[in-house]
C-alpha cells in the first residue's frame, strides 16, 4: 500500500472515529452502555432523545457540512491557483448569507427549512455573478480574475445583506447566531434537504480531478494537454457553490475548514487532485466533528459553536502547518 | 396626593405649543398658579450621573426620551402624565409601539425615533429638545457628548442597566419637578405586585424558569436571582429552580445557556418561556427532554412572547403590570 492510499485509510479511520466520539461526548454527561444502549432502541427515553434528536443530526451534519467544505476549499484554490482562497472569497458564503438575510426581513419566513432554500439561492446567485464578471472580456475566467470578480461579489452581497439586517432589529436578532457557524443548527428536515445537492456536488468534484491536474500546470500547458479550460472552470465553480451553499445554509458560515483542510491534505499528499479531493473530503469533517466535541466538553454544561471551535484551534494549528513545512502549491 | 389634571393638560398644551420662542419663557406664564409649590420651587434641579452633573433650570417642556435597551425613561415620562416630543421605538411591533403604552402614546404628538442601529443627532437637534433622557441608552458612552450638545441629558448613574426601576422613575421625576407624583407612580405599581402576590398565595416558596428560545439549540435562561426579573419575581415569593441557578454564566451575566441536551434543568413548578420563531417553539416542545418535564406533564408550562420576558428583565414602571398580567394564567394554574 503506498503511502498516499495509507493516508486515505488513515483518514477514514480517523472519521469514524470522530463521529464515534461526537455520538459519546456532549453537555449531558452519558454512560457509553446508556449510549450504545439508546442507539439500538429509540424508547423515548431521555438519553435516547439525547442521541437521536441532538446528537445523530449534529453528527450527520459534521459529516455532510465538513466533507462539503473540504472539497469545495480544494476546488477554489485549485481553481483560482490561490492558496488562500476558500468559500468567502467568491463571495458564495456571502451570497448565503444575504439569502437567508432576504428571507427573513423582506419576505418575512422565520422556517428553517425555507432559509435554506434561499441560502442556496443566493450562495448559487453570488457563484455564477462572480463567474460571469470574472469571464467578461479577452482571455475568459483566469485564475486572477476569479479572485477579483468573487471579492467584488462578496463586498456587495455583504453590503447588502448588513444594511437590510440593521434595519431590521428581529432579523438582526437571528442573524446575530446564524453568523456562528454550528452543528446544532441543522434538523433532520434541514438534512434532508441539503444531502442530495452534497452528493451531487462531490460527485461532480470527483470527476473533475483529471482536468484540474492538468490546469495546475499553467493554462496553455493545460490546453496543450487537451484540458477544456471553460468547461473545467465553470463546472468546477458549480460544484465548489453547490456544496458551500449547502454546507453554509446547513450550519451556517464555517470559513476556516474549508481554508485549511486542502493544505493539509496537499502537506500529505502532494498536489494530486486524485488524491487531495478525496482526503480533504475525509479530512474535514473528522477536523470539524473532533471541533464540534472540544466545543461540547470545554465549557460544560454550556457548549461552545463549532464556528468558534475552529477558529481558535484550527488558526494555530494551521500557522504551525504553514511555518514547519513548505506549503505545496495548489 | 393625586396630581390635579389641570396641570397635565397645561403640560400637554405647552408641549405641543412649545416652539423655540417657547422654550425657556414659560414659566412666568399662567401656569404659576396651577403649579404646585413642589414644582415651581425645584428648578433649578442638578442631576449627578456618570458622565457629569446636568443642570436643569426650567421645567422642561419638549423631553426627548432614547433608549435602545429599556423603557424606564419613556414608562416613567408617562406616568408622570408627560407626553414626550419624541421616544425610542419600540423595535419588536410592527407599529414602533410598546403593547402597554399602547393607549398612552399619540404618534401625532411623540415622534418615534429609530435608534436601533445608531442615534441620529441631526434629528433630535431638530425636535428642539429642553431635555434629553438617556439612562436606558446601551451606546451612552458615546452618544453622550452629542446629545449634551443639543440639550440638557441625563444619564445612567453608574453602568447602564444598574438603577432599579424605581430609581428611574425617582430621576426622571426629579428632572421634571415632579417628585411627588414619581413616588405616587412607584407606588402604584409597588401595590400592582403586591396585589397579584395576594391574589395568588400558592406562588409563595414555588420555584420557576424564564427562559428565551432565540437561536436554534439553544436556550438562554435566567440563571441569577440577581436579574431583574428574578427579583420582581421573587416578589411574588417565587425563585429560581436550583437546577438553573448552577449553570456557570459568562462573567457575571445573569443569564446562561442550556443545550437540547439539558432541557431537563428548566423544570420547576412553572417554567415560562418565549420563542422568536414557530420553528424554536416547535423544536424545544418536540424534545423528549421537554415533553417529560413534570412542568409540561402538569400543565405548568406557560408560553409568553419575547416583548414580556424582555419587560421582565428590565421592568418599567408601566411595563410591570402588562407584563405581570402576561403572566397571569401560568399564575393561576399554580392556584389549583
Amino acid at each position: 500500500m503506498t503511502i498516499r492510499s495509507l493516508a486515505v485509510v488513515g483518514a477514514l479511520f480517523l472519521l469514524i472515529a470522530a463521529a464515534l466520539l461526537s455520538l459519546a461526548v456532549g453537555s449531558r454527561s452519558l454512560p457509553v452502555s446508556v449510549v450504545v444502549d439508546a442507539l439500538l432502541h429509540d424508547d423515548g427515553s431521555t438519553a435516547s432523545s439525547v442521541i437521536w434528536d441532538v446528537r445523530v443530526p449534529r453528527t450527520l451534519a459534521g459529516i455532510a457540512a465538513g466533507s462539503a467544505l473540504g472539497v469545495a476549499g480544494a476546488l477554489i484554490q485549485a481553481l483560482t491557483r490561490n492558496p488562500l482562497a476558500d468559500p468567502g472569497l467568491l463571495g458564495i458564503n456571502a451570497g448565503a448569507a444575504t439569502g437567508v438575510v432576504l428571507s427573513l426581513t423582506v419576505l418575512g419566513i422565520t422556517s428553517l427549512w425555507a432559509s435554506v432554500w434561499f441560502a442556496m439561492a443566493g450562495a448559487v446567485l453570488a457563484g455564477l455573478l462572480a463567474y460571469t464578471l470574472a469571464s467578461g472580456g479577452r482571455g475568459g475566467a483566469t485564475p486572477e480574475r476569479l479572485a477579483l470578480g468573487g471579492a467584488v461579489v462578496a463586498a456587495v452581497f455583504t453590503g447588502v445583506g448588513q444594511t437590510l439586517m440593521l434595519l431590521d432589529a428581529q432579523a438582526l436578532d437571528q442573524l446575530r447566531f446564524w453568523s456562528v457557524g454550528s452543528l446544532t443548527r441543522a434538523d433532520g428536515e434541514t438534512l434532508t434537504t441539503v444531502t442530495p445537492f452534497i452528493g451531487v456536488g462531490l460527485l461532480l468534484a470527483l470527476a473533475l480531478v483529471r482536468p484540474l491536474n492538468a490546469m495546475a500546470l499553467g493554462d496553455d500547458s493545460a490546453r496543450a494537454l487537451g484540458a477544456r479550460l471553460h468547461r473545467t472552470r465553470f463546472l468546477g465553480l458549480l460544484a465548489a457553490t453547490v456544496l458551500c451553499g449547502a454546507a453554509t445554509s446547513a450550519v451556517g458560515p464555517l470559513v476556516f475548514v474549508g481554508l485549511a483542510v486542502p493544505h493539509m491534505a496537499r502537506t500529505i499528499v502532494g498536489a494530486d487532485q486524485r488524491w487531495t479531493l478525496p482526503l480533504s473530503m475525509l479530512l474535514a469533517p473528522a477536523l470539524l466533528l473532533f471541533a464540534d466535541v472540544l466545543g461540547r466538553i470545554a465549557v460544560r454544561p454550556d457548549e461552545l459553536d463549532a464556528g468558534v471551535v475552529t477558529a481558535v484551534v484550527g488558526a494555530p494549528l494551521f500557522i504551525a502547518l504553514v511555518r514547519r513545512r513548505r506549503v505545496v502549491a495548489a | 396626593m393625586s396630581r390635579p389634571t389641570p396641570l397635565r393638560t397645561i403640560f400637554l398644551t405647552l408641549t405641543l405649543a412649545a416652539g423655540p420662542a417657547a422654550c425657556g419663557s414659560v414659566e412666568d406664564d399662567d401656569t404659576g398658579g396651577a403649579r404646585p409649590e413642589s414644582s415651581s420651587s425645584a428648578f433649578p434641579v442638578s442631576i449627578k450621573h456618570k458622565f457629569g452633573t446636568t443642570e436643569i433650570k426650567t421645567a422642561p417642556q419638549r423631553v426627548v426620551a432614547l433608549g435602545n435597551g429599556g423603557t424606564d425613561d419613556i414608562d416613567a415620562l408617562y406616568a408622570l402624565g408627560v407626553t414626550p416630543v419624541a421616544i425610542a421605538k419600540d423595535s419588536f411591533s410592527s407599529d414602533g409601539v410598546y403593547p402597554w403604552l399602547k393607549h398612552r402614546i399619540d404618534t401625532k404628538k411623540t415622534k418615534l425615533l429609530d435608534t436601533l442601529s445608531g442615534i441620529d443627532y441631526e434629528e433630535i437637534a431638530a425636535l428642539q429638545p429642553d431635555l434629553i433622557l438617556a439612562t436606558s441608552d446601551f451606546t451612552l458612552d458615546k452618544d453622550y457628548e452629542k446629545l449634551s450638545a443639543v440639550a440638557p441629558t441625563v444619564g445612567f448613574a453608574t453602568t447602564w442597566g444598574a438603577q432599579t426601576w424605581q430609581e428611574h422613575v425617582q430621576v426622571v421625576g426629579k428632572a421634571l419637578g415632579k417628585e411627588e407624583e414619581a413616588e405616587k407612580a412607584i407606588v402604584d405599581t409597588e401595590d400592582g405586585i403586591a396585589e397579584v402576590k395576594a391574589d395568588h398565595p400558592a406562588l409563595d416558596a414555588k420555584t420557576y424558569t424564564l427562559s428565551m428560545g432565540n437561536t436554534p439549540a439553544k436556550i438562554f435562561t435566567i440563571a441569577s436571582e440577581d436579574d431583574f426579573a428574578a427579583k420582581l419575581m421573587s416578589e411574588l415569593g417565587m425563585s429560581l429552580a436550583p437546577t438553573v441557578t448552577d449553570i456557570k454564566t459568562v462573567s457575571g451575566s445573569p443569564t446562561g445557556e442550556l443545550s437540547f441536551e439539558q432541557l431537563d434543568k428548566l423544570d420547576a413548578d412553572l417554567v415560562i418561556i418565549a420563542f422568536t420563531t414557530p420553528d424554536l417553539k416547535k423544536a424545544f416542545e418536540s424534545s423528549a427532554l421537554v415533553k417529560n418535564m413534570s412542568a409540561v406533564t402538569n400543565g405548568n408550562y406557560l408560553v409568553t412572547d419575547a416583548e414580556t420576558v424582555s419587560q421582565l428583565r428590565s421592568p418599567s414602571v408601566l411595563g410591570i403590570p402588562w407584563a405581570l398580567d402576561n403572566l397571569e394564567p401560568g399564575f393561576t394554574k399554580l392556584d389549583k
